[in-house]
C-alpha cells in the first residue's frame, strides 16, 4: 500500500503513459476516485498512481518487462494482474466489494504503514508486551512502557510516570478515546487495564498531531481489542500480585461481542508470607466492551472501565514512620462510539461520548483529609478522508471539566467548571517519492478566564532512497497548550494526591514547544536503529515551593524550562529470538524567576513566600536511562530477562531540622524562651544532590501446555533478582530510607480457552 | 548472521559493564555538608532589661531528633560602638513541653543606636553570626500648642524616623494642691501617629490629658492649684527586624530570629500660656 503519489489531477499526463486506464466498482460499474494501482516487481513497487475523480489513472516512466499490478481500494478486495508493460491498451480493473465490515478495512488500511517512521512514537502491540518479565503471568502496557527510552518512573509504585521531562499530569491517557486521569495502579507495574484488551498502543514521547490536545508533554492513546464474535472465549490467571480473568462472548454472532474482563490484587494478603514484608496495596480494575457491526457499514460501541486503588506508599517496616498517609483513587470511564463508513466513499465519520472521572483521597495525617474529584465529559465528530496514502483528519469536538477539592487543614477548596469547543484539523500526504508531509493545527475555545489557542503542529519524513528505502528520516514540531492543570507534591514521591482544576484565569496558561528529529535504519530484516533527538521548551508550568514548615506544600511557583535528550534503540528480532536496547540521555531544567508564591490555583494570597530566582533540575531529570531487554523461544518455553537502569534522580538535601519559634516571639513578653515552636526543615540548594542510582534485573520463565482445547501457561519468575536496594523515598522524619521492592520471586498460572 | 553475532556480543558486553559499574553505590547523603554547624537562633537584645536572653538551637538531623548539645560552643556578642565584648553564659531551660532548651544569657543593657554584633563559635572558629543595631534616637521636634482650653493640642514630630513608635506614654510629674507630694500620671498613647515628610508625627492632646491628669489624682476636673514640674515621653521602639519577620535575615549560617528593642525618653517645657489653658501652674524645671 505504500507507494510514491503522483498528484490527482483530471488533466492526466500528456507524456504516453505505461499503464493507464480506469479502476470500476465491479457490481454497480462506477468509478472509484481515489484507488490506487501499484506497478511491482520481484516484491518491490516501481511505480504507482491514485484515480482522480474520473476514476482514471495513469502511471509513467516503468521500463519495458514483466510486472505485478496491484490495484487496492478502501473496502474493495484488492486485485493484482501480471501485465507486460508498458502498455499501450488501457487497463481497466473492477474491484469486488469486500465482504468484511468496512470498519476493519479501514482500521488496517490506517494502520498499515508498520514501516512508517513517525519521530516522537513509539506503537506497541499486544505481543511486544510479552517481553516484558513481570511478576505476574500476565502482561502489562506499564512495564513495557517502562522499558521505552526517555519514560521514567520515580518508584516502583505510586504509578507516576514522566516520559521526555513531562510529569504525570502532562500526559494525556485514552482508552478507546476515553481519558484516563490515574492511568496506573498504585504498585507501578500495572496499568489501570488489562493487557489481554490492548490491541496496540501508540506512545508520542513529543512532537504529537493535532487531533490530541489538553496535554503538553506526551500520548498514550491505547485501542483496545472487539471481542471474538465467533465463539466463546476465555483466560484466567493466578498469581501473587494480580489475579483476573477475562471472558469474550459472542453475543450475537457473527455481528456483537462482549468482553467482560476483572483483575483485583491479592499481593496485600500474600506479602507478609512470600516476601517477609507487608505490602498493604490493594488495587483492582474492571472492563467491559460491546462491539456490534450495525451492518456492514457501521459499528457501534460502548466502553466502561472501572479501577480502584489503596495503599500507604510509605511502606516500611520501620516503626517510627507513621503508617497513615493512606491515598486511594477511582477511575470512572464510560464511552459510546458510533462509526460509519458509506460504501461509496472512502470517509470515516465517527461520533463519540466519553464521560470520565477520578476521585481521589489522601490522609496526610490521620486526622486530615484531602479530597479531589475531577469529571470530563467529551463530544467529538471526526471525519478521515483516505484518498491513498494521503489521508485528512478533520474533527470538532466539545469538552466539559468540573472540578472539586477540599485540601483540608491548609483550608484551600474549590470548585469550578469549564467547558471548551474546538476543532482540529490534520493531513498527510507525499511530495514526490521522497517527502512527505503532515500539516495540522488545532483550535480551542474556552467558556471563561482562558484565552483561546491555537496550535500549529507539523511533520516530516524524508525517505533518501524513496519508497521502501532503509532509512527514513523525520522532523515533528509543534505547539501544545494544557489548560486543564494537575498539581500534586512532586517534591514527594510518596505524595501522588492531585489536585485537577482549570488554570487560573486571565493568567498564562502552560505551554509547550517540541522539535524532534530522528531516524530509523534497517540495515538487516532483524536489525532495527532508532535514534531520536528532542527538545521541548516549556513555560508556565506549576511548580510546588519547597516550604520550611513541614508538611505544608499549599504553594506553588510558575517556573519556565526545556527538556532536551538522545534516544537510542537497537532492535533485533530473530524467530526464536529478540532484543533490545535503549540508551538515553536527556536533560530537564527548570527557571524560576524572582516572585511570589501562589496559592493552589490562585495567582496570589495573604503571606505566601517570597521565592528568590534559582535554575534547577526538577526531580525527575533522569540524566541517563539504559533498558536491555531479551526473549528466547525454545518450543513451549520462554525465558524473559529485563535489565534497567537509571542515573540518580535529583533531591534536596537538608542542613538539618529545628524549632521555629517566630510564632511565639514578643516583645511584649519571653514566652519564645520556653516555648517548644513548630518543626522546621532547613534546605541546602533546590535539587542539587542526586539519589544513588536506579538498577533492577528481572527474569521469568515460562512454559505453555496444550491441554484439550485450551493453552496452560505456566511462570516462574524472579523480580530484583539481585536484590539492588534502589531508593524510593528519603523519610524526613525519622531520617531513614524507604527502599523499593525487594527481590520478589514470583509464580502464576494462566489458562486460556480460545 | 555475523553483524548479528558482533552487535550481540558488544551488547552483551556492555550490559555487564554497566552492571558492574552500576552497582558500585548506593547510598544517600541527605544532609548537606553546609548544614553541619549551622544554627537556629532567636531573641531580642532588649534595653528594657539588664539580662540579654537568645535561644540557640544546633540544627538536627532529623525532625525527630533530640535537641543536640552545644557543649563547647560559645555565645558571645560585641558592642561594635565602643568595643564591650559579653561571653554569655550558657543555661538549660524547660520548655512548656517538658523538654529542655539551650538559653544563653548575659548581663548588660543594650544602648540606642548601637550595633551589636552576636556570635556562636566553638574552638575560635565563628559558626553562626548576627547583627543587629537598636533603633536609633529620633531627634524630637515639639511644636507650639494650639487651640483653646477646649480643643488644645501638641504636635511632636520625630524627625527622620521611619518606624512607627509603639507603646508612647506622656509622663506628667505633678505636685496636687493639697500638697501631698509629687506624683506621676501615665497617659497612655499607644501607638499613635503617621508618618511625614519629616519622618513620623503625632497629636498630644493635652485637653483630655487634663481629665486623665485631674482623674489621677482624684480630683474634681475644676480644681485648680494643681503644678506641673515635668513633662516627659516615653516610647518603645522596634528594630526593623520586627517588620521583616520571615522576609529578610540579618543571620548568618543560622536560621531564626534576632532583633532589638529600645526604649526612648524625652522630656520638654510646656510654656506657661499652654498650662494656663490646661487649668496647671507652671512649676517646670528647666532641663
Amino acid at each position: 500500500m505504500s507507494f510514491a503519489w503522483q498528484a490527482q489531477s483530471t488533466d492526466l499526463p500528456i507524456k504516453a503513459p505505461s499503464l493507464f486506464g480506469r479502476v470500476l466498482d465491479a457490481e454497480l460499474r462506477t468509478s472509484l476516485p481515489g484507488a490506487t494501482v501499484a506497478v511491482m516487481q520481484k516484491g518491490n513497487i516501481i511505480g504507482g498512481g491514485i484515480t482522480n475523480s474520473n476514476g482514471k489513472y495513469a502511471i509513467e516512466g516503468i521500463t519495458n518487462g514483466l510486472y505485478v499490478v496491484q490495484t487496492s481500494f478502501l473496502g474493495y478486495e484488492t486485485q493484482s494482474d501480471t501485465l507486460q508493460l508498458p502498455r499501450t491498451e488501457p487497463y481497466d480493473v473492477l474491484l469486488q466489494p469486500t465482504r468484511t465490515h468496512l470498519e476493519e478495512v479501514l482500521v488496517e488500511s490506517l494502520r498499515n504503514d508498520a514501516n512508517k517512521f513517525v519521530v516522537g512514537l513509539e506503537t506497541i502491540r499486544a505481543e511486544d508486551l510479552s517481553r516484558v518479565p513481570m511478576p505476574d503471568v500476565s502482561y502489562d502496557l506499564a512495564g513495557y512502557l517502562l522499558t521505552l527510552p526517555g519514560v521514567v518512573s520515580t518508584g516502583d509504585r505510586g504509578g507516576q510516570l514522566f516520559i521526555r521531562g513531562g510529569t504525570p499530569t502532562q500526559n494525556l491517557v485514552l482508552v478507546d478515546g476515553m481519558r484516563i486521569f490515574q492511568p496506573f495502579h498504585i504498585v507501578g507495574f500495572y496499568s489501570a487495564f488489562p493487557a489481554d484488551i490492548i490491541s496496540y498502543a501508540d506512545v508520542y514521547a513529543g512532537g504529537f498531531s493535532a487531533k490530541y490536545g489538553g496535554r503538553i508533554s506526551s500520548v498514550i492513546d491505547i485501542k483496545t481489542v472487539n471481542g471474538s464474535k465467533e465463539k466463546l472465549t476465555y483466560s484466567a490467571s493466578i498469581a501473587p500480585f494480580l489475579s483476573g480473568f477475562n471472558v469474550s462472548i459472542p453475543v450475537r454472532p457473527g455481528d456483537t461481542s462482549l468482553i467482560i474482563s476483572a483483575r483485583e490484587s491479592i499481593i496485600d494478603r500474600v506479602s507478609p508470607t512470600l516476601l517477609g514484608q507487608d505490602l498493604p496495596f490493594r488495587f483492582g480494575d474492571r472492563y467491559l466492551k460491546l462491539h456490534s457491526y450495525l451492518n456492514e457499514t457501521s459499528s457501534l460501541t460502548v466502553t466502561a472501565l472501572a479501577t480502584s486503588d489503596e495503599g500507604n506508599l510509605e511502606t516500611t517496616s520501620d516503626p517510627l514512620i507513621p503508617t497513615f498517609r493512606k491515598s486511594t483513587w477511582k477511575n470512572r470511564a464510560y464511552g459510546g462510539k458510533y462509526q460509519y463508513i458509506p460504501p461509496e466513499n472512502a470517509v470515516m465519520t465517527e461520533l463519540s461520548v466519553y464521560y470520565s472521572s477520578l476521585e481521589s483521597r489522601y490522609r496526610p495525617t490521620r486526622d486530615e483529609l484531602r479530597t479531589s474529584d475531577v469529571s470530563d465529559l467529551n463530544m467529538n465528530i471526526g471525519f478521515v478522508y483516505l484518498l491513498g496514502p494521503s489521508q485528512v483528519n478533520f474533527g470538532i469536538y466539545g469538552n466539559t471539566n468540573f472540578f472539586d477539592y477540599k485540601l483540608g487543614s491548609l483550608g484551600t477548596e474549590g470548585h469550578s467548571g469549564v467547558t471548551s469547543v474546538g476543532s482540529y484539523f490534520e493531513s498527510q500526504f507525499n511530495l514526490g517519492k521522497k517527502f512527505r508531509l503532515e500539516p495540522g493545527v488545532r483550535l480551542e475555545i474556552f467558556s471563561r478566564g482562558l484565552k483561546n489557542t491555537v496550535a500549529p503542529r507539523g511533520r516530516v519524513t524524508f525517505l533518501p532512497g524513496g519508497t521502501g528505502s532503509h532509512h527514513q528520516f523525520s522532523l515533528a514540531a509543534g505547539v501544545y497548550h494544557q489548560q486543564i492543570v494537575g498539581l500534586n507534591n512532586e517534591q514527594d514521591v510518596s505524595d501522588v494526591f492531585t489536585i485537577w482544576s482549570a488554570s487560573p484565569n486571565n493568567t498564562p496558561v502552560p505551554k509547550a514547544v517540541h522539535l524532534i528529529g530522528g531516524w530509523k535504519g534497517r540495515p538487516y530484516p532483524w536489525l532495527e536503529l532508532t535514534l531520536e533527538a528532542y527538545r521541548k521548551n516549556l513555560s508556565d508550568i506549576s511548580f510546588p515551593v519547597f516550604g520550611n514548615a513541614i508538611n505544608k506544600v499549599a504553594e506553588f511557583s510558575k517556573v519556565d524550562g526545556f527538556a532536551q535528550g538522545v534516544d537510542a534503540k537497537v532492535e533485533v528480532t530473530r524467530q526464536d529470538f529478540f532484543f533490545s536496547l535503549s540508551v538515553s540521555t536527556s536533560k530537564v531544567e527548570y527557571h524560576m524567576e524572582a516572585q511570589r508564591a501562589g496559592g493552589v490555583f490562585r495567582p496570589n494570597f495573604g503571606q505566601a513566600t517570597l521565592l528568590e530566582e534559582t535554575t534547577f533540575n526538577p526531580p525527575h531529570d533522569r540524566r541517563e536511562q539504559v533498558n536491555a531487554m531479551a526473549q528466547y523461544r525454545l518450543g513451549s518455553n520462554k525465558l524473559s530477562i529485563r535489565w534497567q537502569y537509571g542515573s540518580g534522580l535529583p533531591f534536596t538535601q537538608v542542613n538539618g531540622y529545628y524549632a521555629d519559634l517566630r510564632d511565639s516571639i514578643d516583645p511584649r513578653n519571653s514566652d519564645y524562651v520556653t516555648s517548644v515552636g513548630k518543626p522546621f526543615v532547613s534546605r541546602a540548594e533546590l535539587y542539587d544532590a542526586r539519589l544513588p542510582t536506579y538498577h533492577r534485573l528481572d527474569i521469568t520463565l515460562e512454559r505453555s501446555f496444550d491441554l484439550a482445547g485450551a493453552e496452560l501457561t505456566a511462570m516462574v519468575g524472579v523480580i530484583n533478582v539481585y536484590d539492588r536496594n534502589n531508593i524510593f523515598e528519603y523519610n524526613i522524619f525519622t531520617g531513614s530510607r524507604i527502599d523499593q521492592l525487594p527481590i520478589i520471586p514470583s509464580i502464576g498460572i494462566r489458562v486460556d480457552v480460545r | 548472521m555475523k553483524a548479528f553475532h558482533h552487535i550481540a556480543r558488544t551488547t552483551m558486553l556492555a550490559t555487564i559493564s554497566l552492571l558492574t559499574f552500576a552497582g558500585c553505590e548506593n547510598t544517600i547523603d541527605p544532609i548537606a555538608d553546609e548544614g553541619k554547624d549551622t544554627f537556629a537562633i532567636y531573641g531580642y537584645l532588649d534595653m528594657r532589661s539588664s539580662l540579654q536572653k537568645v535561644r540557640v538551637e544546633l540544627l538536627r538531623p532529623t525532625v525527630l531528633s533530640e535537641p543536640l548539645s552545644v557543649d563547647g560552643y560559645q555565645v558571645s556578642s560585641i558592642d561594635q560602638n565602643d568595643g564591650t565584648f559579653q561571653i554569655w553564659k550558657d543555661s538549660m531551660v524547660v520548655l512548656s513541653n517538658g523538654g529542655v532548651g539551650n538559653l544563653f544569657v548575659s548581663k548588660f543593657q543594650p544602648q540606642l543606636g548601637h550595633v551589636y554584633s552576636l556570635i556562636v563559635s566553638r574552638n575560635g572558629v565563628t559558626g553562626a553570626e548576627a547583627i543587629v543595631e537598636l533603633p536609633k534616637q529620633p531627634e524630637v521636634f515639639v511644636e507650639p500648642s494650639v487651640g483653646d482650653s477646649l480643643d488644645l493640642s501638641q504636635r511632636i514630630a520625630l524627625l527622620g524616623a521611619t518606624d512607627k513608635p509603639t507603646a508612647v506614654y506622656l509622663l506628667y510629674e505633678v505636685i496636687p494642691p493639697d500638697d501631698s507630694g509629687v506624683k506621676v500620671i501615665r497617659v497612655a498613647y499607644g501607638d499613635p501617629g503617621a508618618a511625614s515628610a519629616r519622618g513620623w508625627e503625632f497629636d498630644v492632646n493635652l485637653t483630655s490629658d487634663r481629665y486623665v491628669i485631674m482623674n489621677g489624682l482624684g480630683l474634681n476636673i475644676k480644681t485648680k492649684g494643681v503644678i506641673v514640674r515635668r513633662v516627659s515621653m516615653e516610647m518603645t521602639l522596634f528594630s526593623k527586624e520586627w517588620g521583616s519577620i520571615g522576609k529578610e535575615t540579618n543571620l548568618k549560617r543560622a536560621h531564626g530570629f534576632l532583633a532589638s528593642v529600645g526604649v526612648f525618653e524625652h522630656t520638654w517645657q510646656l510654656d506657661s500660656v499652654t498650662l494656663g489653658k490646661m487649668g496647671f501652674l507652671n512649676g517646670q524645671i528647666p532641663n
